[in-house]
């Protein structure tokens, strides 16, 4: 035995840390309340909005729908005796046979079952609050007190509802009498008529013994009028609901793993200002094969120097994404964006053939190589180019050289329609300012391409593929101060994988994006 | 038996007054049991708090197989050790995390009886022990799982599990060594032995 077993007992600890209790901070209570509150609200889909979905008589409309409904699913459901039935349930009261039930539902003490069996009390052994009838006759009792054991189980409870002839009902006071004399059919009514004040149920009486001395034949018009009788509820139809757990085996208390409960869904709106770079240039085996070049000693000279380069200007871009939480970590989103991207594209220009600068304004969309380039790779040929006009001088064909001292600097807008596909790890999970990194790739449906404001470049002249892809990287702050909204600041790079333009094309760009994305996000 | 049905039928149907109810039934308990396994109060805050979001969101799986209160521990100490597992507990195999002398800060007094210890200074003995050692010592003596039990639960060796337990049992030795008051007078003969 070691000095640890002396000192301290194997059962000390255990005995020890049994018993011990320490009450944690009331904000532990608060933060898990703030995590059940998020868990709960944020499921929640809303189904009216703006438009017409919001509209007041179309709210009022879906309402009304849904009441008509539900009375036509009542009345159909609710089964309505017959008179045979009614007759029948009469005499089964009357000769004292129990209905057809469970007769475990109905306690042998109960006032009511005793009361198919024995002969209604007489007055002096009523309770206080029995009520008896204003005027002479056929004196009877109504038993209206409410039960006072605790403990009662429901069958008991229901067992005591009061028997009163429907005669002498004051709330039922529109159904007719039988005539001929003959006992009505008794109907229970709860205890909510101990509610009701001895007065009034006497003066009902009065007016109901009045209306008794009614003809047979009024009775009869009275009974060929009769709606549907109002139904109570009887104990025939109360059915037990038994909860019943089957052993099983397994001891080991489990943790689901449903995801179901942890999912985030949530929709936003993006946008993106940022800068967009086409990243162009020129095949120069290209040109020569067009016969743009056909000296190539002066290809391999001159162009070196005469590369076409381009700058990222301001470019925005317009998203809308939905995204959901798969765990408490990661993250997928997709949505369709919109992205207008601006650069400007140095050009070497064109000279003539005596070395002249063919134009002297440099903003002239004529007579450049990139411009020319893009021409020779269109799909519909140069022919109908005003290059070519440009190039016939004399009616003789000039070869076209460029300077690469002289450039030009056009603007080269392009548009394309963005499918994003990322998924988010999440840095910051569940916290009110939140970090995430992205990753995926985008779609970039190519839509046009816009030189200096007058060439336009479209998917017909196959310059351009009409689909590319690119890589997504980048990190996300998002800050949620409410269950349902939040806000999100987003750093991105999107450089492309691989070339926008078609592989013959003698303009190539891969282009790149970066930008900050601003966006508000609405969580389901 | 009773009130645990009420409570956890209550829980089921998302009703935050019987939630609190729970809470404020169980969370000494638990929160105690939290501060066995991790190192500090601030920690064994979080703890309690993923484990009581846990209990609320999946109390449709306790099914009264076991007492409401194990079910909950187990709960909570799952949640420890995935907790704790993200430390890596077994890179941190250093004597120098404990301070013995750092112990006598939160000793009972001297003239107090071994039987008198309150669980603040047995659980100063725990939590001072490096995290690998706690756990299995936490498990092993408190808890009363075994060792293959253990090496499960951990996915670690079952050979592991041991060494860790001895390791642990060698540190709080020489922090009860450190301690005066467990003189020879006051120790129990006879007592059953902690392993």
């Amino acid at each position: 035995m070691d000095e640890l077993e002396k000192k301290i007992p194997a059962d000390m600890w255990r005995k020890t840390f049994d018993e011990a209790a320490e009450a944690p901070p009331s904000r532990v209570w608060d933060a898990i309340e703030r995590q059940l509150d998020e868990s709960s609200n944020s499921k929640v889909v809303p189904l009216w909005g703006a438009g017409l979905a919001s509209s007041r008589p179309l709210l009022w409309g879906t309402g009304l729908a849904a009441a008509v409904a539900l009375l036509l699913v009542g009345w159909w459901v609710m089964p309505v005796p017959t008179d045979s039935e009614q007759s029948r349930l009469s005499d089964q009261r009357q000769t004292g046979v129990t209905p057809a039930f469970p007769k475990a539902t109905v306690p042998e003490n109960s006032l009511a079952y005793e009361s198919q069996k024995k002969p209604v009390p007489p007055i002096e052994q009523a309770t206080k609050r029995s009520v008896s009838s204003a005027k002479g006759g056929s004196k009877q009792s109504y038993d209206l007190s409410v039960p006072t054991r605790k403990n009662q189980p429901a069958d008991g409870l229901l067992s005591q509802l009061t028997t009163v002839p429907v005669n002498k009902m004051p709330v039922l006071g529109e159904l007719p009498v039988l005539p001929g004399g003959t006992e009505p059919p008794t109907r229970t009514v709860s205890n909510l008529m101990s509610t009701l004040g001895a007065s009034s149920v006497a003066t009902a009486s009065f007016v109901r013994e009045d209306q008794s001395s009614l003809s047979t034949e009024n009775s009869n018009q009275l009974k060929t009028l009769r709606g549907k009788p109002i139904r109570l509820h009887e104990f025939g139809h109360i059915y037990r609901i038994v909860w019943f757990r089957p052993s099983e085996a397994t001891a080991q208390p489990q943790v689901s793993t449903s995801k179901q409960k942890s999912r985030d869904l949530w929709a936003s709106a993006n946008i993106m200002p940022g800068a967009f770079n086409p990243m162009v240039s020129v095949q120069m085996a290209s040109l020569a094969n067009a016969g743009v070049l056909k000296n190539m000693a002066v290809a391999n000279s001159a162009y070196q120097a005469q590369t076409v380069t381009s700058r990222a200007n301001f470019s925005m871009a317009y998203q809308f994404t939905a995204g959901a939480l798969l765990n408490k970590r990661w993250s997928i989103e997709t949505g369709v964006g919109f992205l207008t991207g601006r650069s400007t594209v140095d050009t070497p220009a064109q000279l003539s053939a005596n070395g002249i600068v063919a134009t002297n304004d440099i903003r002239t969309t004529t007579g450049n190589l990139y411009v020319d380039a893009l021409r020779n790779s269109s799909a519909n040929g140069p022919k109908n180019t005003s290059l070519d006009q440009a190039n016939f001088a004399n009616g003789a064909y000039v070869q076209p050289t460029y300077s690469g001292k002289t450039n030009q600097m056009l603007t080269n807008d392009y548009q394309f329609v963005q499918v994003p596909v990322q998924v988010g790890y999440q840095l910051r999970p569940r916290k009110r300012l939140s970090l995430a990194v992205l990753g995926g790739f985008i779609s970039n449906i190519f839509i046009r391409n816009t030189v200096d404001n007058e060439i336009i470049v479209t998917t017909k002249d196959e310059i351009y593929r009409p689909v590319s892809f690119a890589a997504i990287v980048g990190a996300r702050f998002r800050y949620q101060p409410s269950v349902q909204w939040s806000a999100s600041l987003a750093g991105v790079y999107q450089p492309s994988i691989g070339l926008v333009t078609q592989a013959h094309s003698q303009v190539q760009s891969q282009p790149t994006t970066a930008g900050m994305t601003l966006g508000v996000d609405y969580h389901f | 038996m009773q009130d645990e049905y009420a409570l956890v039928e209550g829980c089921r149907r998302q009703d935050r007054i019987v939630q609190r109810l729970l809470y404020e039934r169980y969370a000494g308990k638990l929160f105690v049991v939290c501060k066995r396994y991790v190192k500090d109060a601030d920690e064994a805050e979080d703890v309690l708090q993923d484990a009581f979001v846990k209990i609320f969101r999946h109390i449709d799986t306790f099914r009264f197989e076991c007492p409401l209160e194990a079910w909950l521990k187990r709960i909570v100490i799952n949640t420890a050790l995935k907790f704790l597992r993200k430390q890596k507990p077994w890179e941190t195999m250093s004597n120098d995390s404990i301070d013995v002398q750092e112990m006598a800060s939160v000793l009972p007094q001297a003239d107090e009886s071994l039987p008198a210890l309150n669980y603040k200074y047995l659980l100063q003995l725990v939590q001072e022990l490096p995290p690998g050692c706690r756990m299995v010592f936490n498990l092993y003596a408190i808890e009363g799982y075994n060792h293959p039990e253990i090496a499960k639960m951990l996915d670690i060796a079952e050979g592991t599990s041991k060494s860790q337990y001895a390791r642990a049992r060698d540190l709080l030795q020489q922090k009860i060594q450190a301690d005066s008051r467990f003189t020879d007078e006051h120790s129990a003969e006879g007592r059953k032995p902690l392993v």
